[in-house]
């Protein structure tokens, strides 16, 4: 009988780096390494901003370990950590970029250029930046990450009827924004 | 699990209504960090491990704000010592590789010091060494207290300490300083590329 060795729960992993066992830190990042770099790259723009609050995440993971509740759900805390991070980049970088700001329209149009598989993810990504940054965190985990409404509640600690009206005006400035590039 | 979408007031021709499935499609596509992101973290983690063990009370005395006593002589010959370190560690960071010639696009030999006279071992962490106290000794010269190691770092930023007896920290004071997300302080050593026939 081929009996595979069952994976280490999240809690025991949760309790192995409280006491300092690195290699129990590793496996966590192992488990949950790219569970949430679709989000911090839809959140960010980009891989390699991605990266970087990804890094952050995990550092604050590791040094706050001991404020992880439930090592149940360590899935879940470490969600809360990606989106507040995700917040303070986009936040830091709103003010960083606040007297170069670009007309959506125009940095639209001048996005028609060579492969139409770039061409569009380029458009989505550029799209989704002149989102507000709630609108976008609201969008994102509803319709990229397809997550309940009620899941989202806990990860952003937002009410569910905001995080409605968040994804409902997100949904409606991107129809507007897309409309027509993609099928270009 | 509930299905949002099916709420009236969010209904899939209404207001709120989600791009077509295409856009959807590419936004859900996945995206996998670089190879060397986990080898990034856990080098940042075990330098936050080794410096939090480092300062540790009770394993730092430096740190303890305990009061030593010296007599004018003995405070007289430490800071010499100190002077002497300084010196010998501004010499070791801006000249220790300037007789040895490499590419640019290559590594540059950087020779750290370090005088203490009441050192039994000496050891040197930093992002080089993903701050392993283990990984690089330094090597006790015929001169007492004093103890050097020559390394081939690449051209850029580098944080370092050393670590006396396997517990104490020491920062390099010629060097740059620089502090991490626990306070602890550390060096900054900046390495230029290194040209050909340099001198």
């Amino acid at each position: 009988m081929n009996e595979k060795a069952e994976p280490q729960p999240d809690r025991e992993l949760v309790q192995g780096v409280r006491s300092g066992d690195l290699e129990a830190f590793a496996a966590l990042v192992k488990r949950y390494r790219d569970a949430y770099t679709r989000f911090a790259v839809r959140m960010t723009g980009s891989l390699l901003d991605a990266d970087d609050v990804m890094q952050s995440v995990w550092m604050r993971a590791f040094r706050n370990i001991g404020a992880c509740k439930n090592p149940d759900r360590f899935g879940a805390w470490l969600y809360q950590i990606v989106v507040n991070e995700c917040r303070t980049f986009t936040s830091r970088r709103a003010v960083r970029d606040n007297r170069f700001v670009d007309d959506p329209a125009e940095t639209l149009a001048a996005l028609t250029v060579a492969e139409p598989d770039v061409a569009l993810r380029e458009e989505i990504e550029k799209a989704l930046e002149c989102l507000p940054a709630d609108q976008r965190e609201a969008f994102v985990l509803k319709h990229v990450e397809e997550l309940s409404y009620d899941q989202m509640a806990e990860i952003t600690g937002v009410g569910v009827s905001a995080l409605k009206m968040r994804v409902c005006r997100a949904c409606d400035r991107l129809r507007e924004l897309l409309e027509g590039v993609h099928h270009a | 699990m509930r299905d949002d979408r099916t709420d009236p007031r969010h209904g899939t021709t209404g207001g709120g209504t989600p791009p077509d499935e295409h856009v959807l499609g590419v936004m859900r596509g996945s995206e996998i960090l670089a190879p060397d992101f986990e080898s990034r973290l856990m080098a940042r983690a075990r330098a936050a491990v080794a410096r939090r063990e480092a300062t540790r009370p009770g394993r730092g005395w430096w740190r303890t704000g305990r009061v030593y006593v010296a007599s004018p002589l003995a405070t007289l010959a430490m800071a010499a010592g100190i002077a002497i370190v300084a010196a010998m560690a501004t010499i070791a960071t801006t000249r220790g590789s300037a007789s040895i010639a490499s590419r640019p696009d290559t590594v540059e030999f950087v020779r750290f010091v370090l005088v203490d006279s009441t050192a039994r071992t000496v050891s040197i962490v930093g992002d080089f060494n993903e701050w392993r106290p283990d990984r690089t000794p330094l090597v006790a010269a015929p001169k007492p207290g004093v103890w050097s190691v020559s390394l081939p770092l690449s051209p850029g930023r580098h944080e370092y300490a050393f670590i006396v007896d396997g517990k104490r920290w020491v920062v390099d004071p010629a060097s740059l300083p620089s502090s991490d997300e626990f306070g602890t302080e550390s060096s900054v050593l900046l390495v230029a590329p290194a040209r050909i026939g340099a001198s």
